[in-house]
């Protein structure tokens, strides 16, 4: 692991995990907190090393401090819950040295019921004798190698830390030292531009990033949806759903980018076409074998609950209600379906109340 | 019951018009037809039905013509035909029965206009048509082509098909027509841009019809603007010059205005499959399944794209990933709808040796 001023999270992450493991090695960057110190509690095998604005640097150096069969890397932000852990001992006992590669999911955010939000894969375990190198200063990758293994078990990702413009500042040392970003990076810096809110920037290379092939797929839908909420902002709706539309250019269409095109067009109070890109996202299959990125609720939760919204906007009760059931069938207990749920009900009841009292009376 | 006039105009239509009248005349009360110079045997024939036939001088201008037979009409409801179209015997019945139904609270009868059957007799292309029309609400008919009646009141749609069956179209006369219209119109539905884009494109003239095509996209539809179907065409147009992504942009190009169609969903499904990217190919036929069919739309629709040719492609694409069992579920979804496709046929045969093969192993 590579750590700095990781106090709030460092031993969560090293409790979910020191059973399994038979070395931790723990590389400190600068901590100025009790970092360190809460390290020592698990393992001897501490470094320091000079942060030179390169993630991939000080990996490197943990990897070369190991000395197992196999490399796990975590983020000190990184627990491993208990499902998955009784999982990964079990991989343990059977793994042998014909793998290279074990690619496991990762999971970001997690809704009322601890179902992740968002999920993709990514190389976590590595055999040591393939001397695997980290890529990159930021958003640093391993190049793959050897037989590859995908298995179900899930690093869980919390983040308690705010987002800085580290990651920002280390882009902009490196593209002022002269060196070229790379096309992957191209699509990584317009995030971080765009996270500082710095949009003319971060617009040029959304567009650098899509207008060339040959990158991850995820990372095209990813671009084409943070590339359109910012046209929605600066230019307008059209062409921030042209940007939206590009997404289908690259592969499958996906159902994250129906449920932004839906959220456009409600926002334009053009609720028909909202409904009708949210019912494309409820037809769509969740993508199977994605090593990229997938938002599970986009493909279920939201549209409909969106759905829901809209057709009651289009004076349509009893669809709205349909809808707001069905969101609730993947959420029942989430406030906006139970709020909802309420609210229909006191209007159909008062709108009974009113029919009744304007009867004839006999 | 009410009674109806039929009223044609008609030009050298010798070969079909005595079909057209016989599948009509138990149908209405007067027949009327306005010759726009005949040079064949067509009034001959027609006097056979009626003699209500009147000469009217050909000006370049199809409403003109209309509008001169409706203004024959004595009857309650006007319905008009081409010579090549026919009423079906399944469909005669419904309107019969339709007729004996009918008081004057009607304005207008919508009906189904199929342009295209396969050799089963099957509906492959169709769209929806003001057919039949009180004649003491004086409507009229607009534009010097493609013209169309501008209606309004009450309105009754109905499935009941009136059959296309010609075959040819005078593009050349059409072309000049509409370059007459183009030109000396100021104000012009942008529809025919598309028309003329599309007869640029039958005959051949593809860089004007490229053009015409861009200007008829460019400009903001309303739902009278053919939009899916320009880009279908123009997409062809570049997919024939090897220009696959532009091809693929110009499909996609077609949500932004008109709700997701099983058309245009099938053809970038098929961009996959000629890129041999079989596992993308199928999402993209799945969603063409998932969307249900519009009625009663004023668009086109292409029967064949909403179930049978995602079955035909699901099936090969499914073969082709090495999963034999589900391209045979899917071949005998498509056999099931129609079996003697050469398609299917073609699959059947393919299906009936492998099975054989493998009974050879055994």
């Amino acid at each position: 692991m590579i750590v700095r001023d990781e106090e709030g999270t460092l031993s969560r992450c090293l409790d979910s995990v020191k059973d399994i493991v038979d070395e931790i090695i723990i590389v400190d960057t600068g901590s100025v907190d009790n970092t360190k110190e809460i390290a020592k509690k698990y393992t001897s095998k501490i470094y320091d090393f000079q942060w030179i604005d390169d993630f991939s640097a000080a990996r490197n150096y943990s990897f070369s401090k190991a000395t197992k069969d196999f490399i796990l890397w975590l983020d000190a932000d990184d627990v491993i819950l208990e499902k998955d852990r009784i999982k990964l001992k079990a991989l343990k006992e059977k793994l042998d040295a014909s793998i290279g590669m074990v690619m496991m999911q990762y999971n970001l955010g997690s809704d009322i019921e601890g179902k992740p939000l968002c999920t993709y894969y990514r190389e976590r375990l590595v055999n040591r004798s393939l001397n695997f190198q980290w890529h990159d200063p930021v958003h640093e990758y391993l190049i793959p190698a050897g037989k590859i293994l995908k298995v179900d078990i899930a690093v869980t990702h919390r983040k308690e830390k705010k987002r800085t413009s580290r990651n920002l500042d280390i882009f902009e040392k490196w593209i002022k030292s002269g060196k070229e970003l790379s096309h992957r990076n191209y699509f990584y810096y317009a995030r971080e531009l765009n996270g500082q809110k710095k949009y003319l920037e971060a617009v040029k290379y959304y567009e650098k990033f899509l207008a060339q092939e040959g990158g991850l797929f995820s990372n095209y839908i990813d671009a084409c949806i943070d590339l359109s909420k910012i046209y929605a902002r600066l230019v307008g709706t059209k062409k921030a759903v042209r940007t939206l539309l590009r997404a289908f250019e690259f592969g499958v269409p996906r159902a994250e980018i129906c449920c932004e095109l839906g959220r456009l067009y409600s926002k334009e109070q053009d609720y028909e076409r909202a409904i009708a890109w949210f019912q494309v996202a409820t037809n769509l299959e969740k993508p199977k074998n994605s090593i990229g990125s997938v938002i599970h609720d986009c493909y279920d939760y939201f549209p409909y609950a969106e759905m829901s919204i809209c057709y009651f906007k289009l004076g349509n009760i009893k669809a709205a209600i349909e809808c707001n059931e069905k969101a609730a069938q993947f959420k029942p207990y989430s406030k906006v379906v139970q709020n909802n749920r309420r609210y229909f009900n006191s209007i159909l009841k008062s709108s009974k109340e009113i029919l009744n009292s304007s009867q004839p009376q006999a | 019951m009410i009674s109806i006039s039929l009223c044609m105009i008609v030009k050298d239509e010798e070969g079909v018009l005595g079909q057209c009248l016989d599948s009509a005349k138990e149908l209405v009360d007067e027949i009327i037809i306005v010759d726009t110079g005949s040079k064949d045997k067509t009034k001959e024939i027609a006097y056979r039905y009626t003699d209500m036939v009147y000469d009217f001088q050909w000006t370049d201008d199809f409403s003109a013509a209309r509008n001169y037979s409706f203004s024959k009409a004595t009857k309650d409801y006007i319905m008009w035909l081409d010579a090549d179209d026919i009423i079906l015997k399944k469909d005669l019945d419904q309107l019969k029965l339709l007729k004996k139904q009918l008081n004057l609270e009607y304005d207008v009868i919508i009906m189904k206009y199929v342009v295209q059957r396969d050799p089963n007799g099957q509906e492959t292309y169709a769209c929806y048509r003001e057919r039949l029309v009180k004649r003491s609400n004086n409507f009229k008919w607009h534009d010097p082509i493609h013209e169309h009646i501008n209606f309004y009141g009450k309105v009754l749609n109905t499935e009941i098909a009136i059959t296309h069956t010609g075959v040819t179209r005078n593009s050349k006369r059409n072309l000049s027509i509409l370059k007459k219209f183009i030109e000396n119109s100021n104000s012009f539905h942008p529809k025919y841009l598309f028309y003329y884009a599309r007869e640029n494109n039958a005959l051949g003239n593809l860089d004007e019809a490229i053009k015409y095509y861009l200007k008829f996209l460019d400009i903001e539809p309303d739902i009278y603007s053919p939009y899916s179907e320009a880009c279908i065409q123009l997409s062809q147009i570049y997919k024939a010059q090897n220009q696959d992504k532009l091809a693929l942009k110009t499909l996609i190009r077609s949500f932004e205005y008109e709700p997701v169609r099983a058309e245009i969903l099938c053809l970038i499904g098929k961009y996959y499959i000629d890129k041999k990217d079989y596992c993308t190919a199928i999402y993209w036929y799945k969603l063409a399944l998932s969307i249900p069919k519009p009625t009663l739309s004023w668009m086109f629709v292409m029967e064949e794209y909403w179930e049978f040719i995602p079955y035909i492609e699901l099936c090969h694409c499914y073969y082709h990933m090495g999963d034999i069992d589900l391209a045979l579920s899917y071949h005998k979804k498509a056999a099931q709808l129609k079996p003697k496709h050469p398609a299917v046929v073609h699959n059947q045969k393919f299906f009936n040796t492998l099975a054989k093969a493998s009974k050879c192993h055994l």
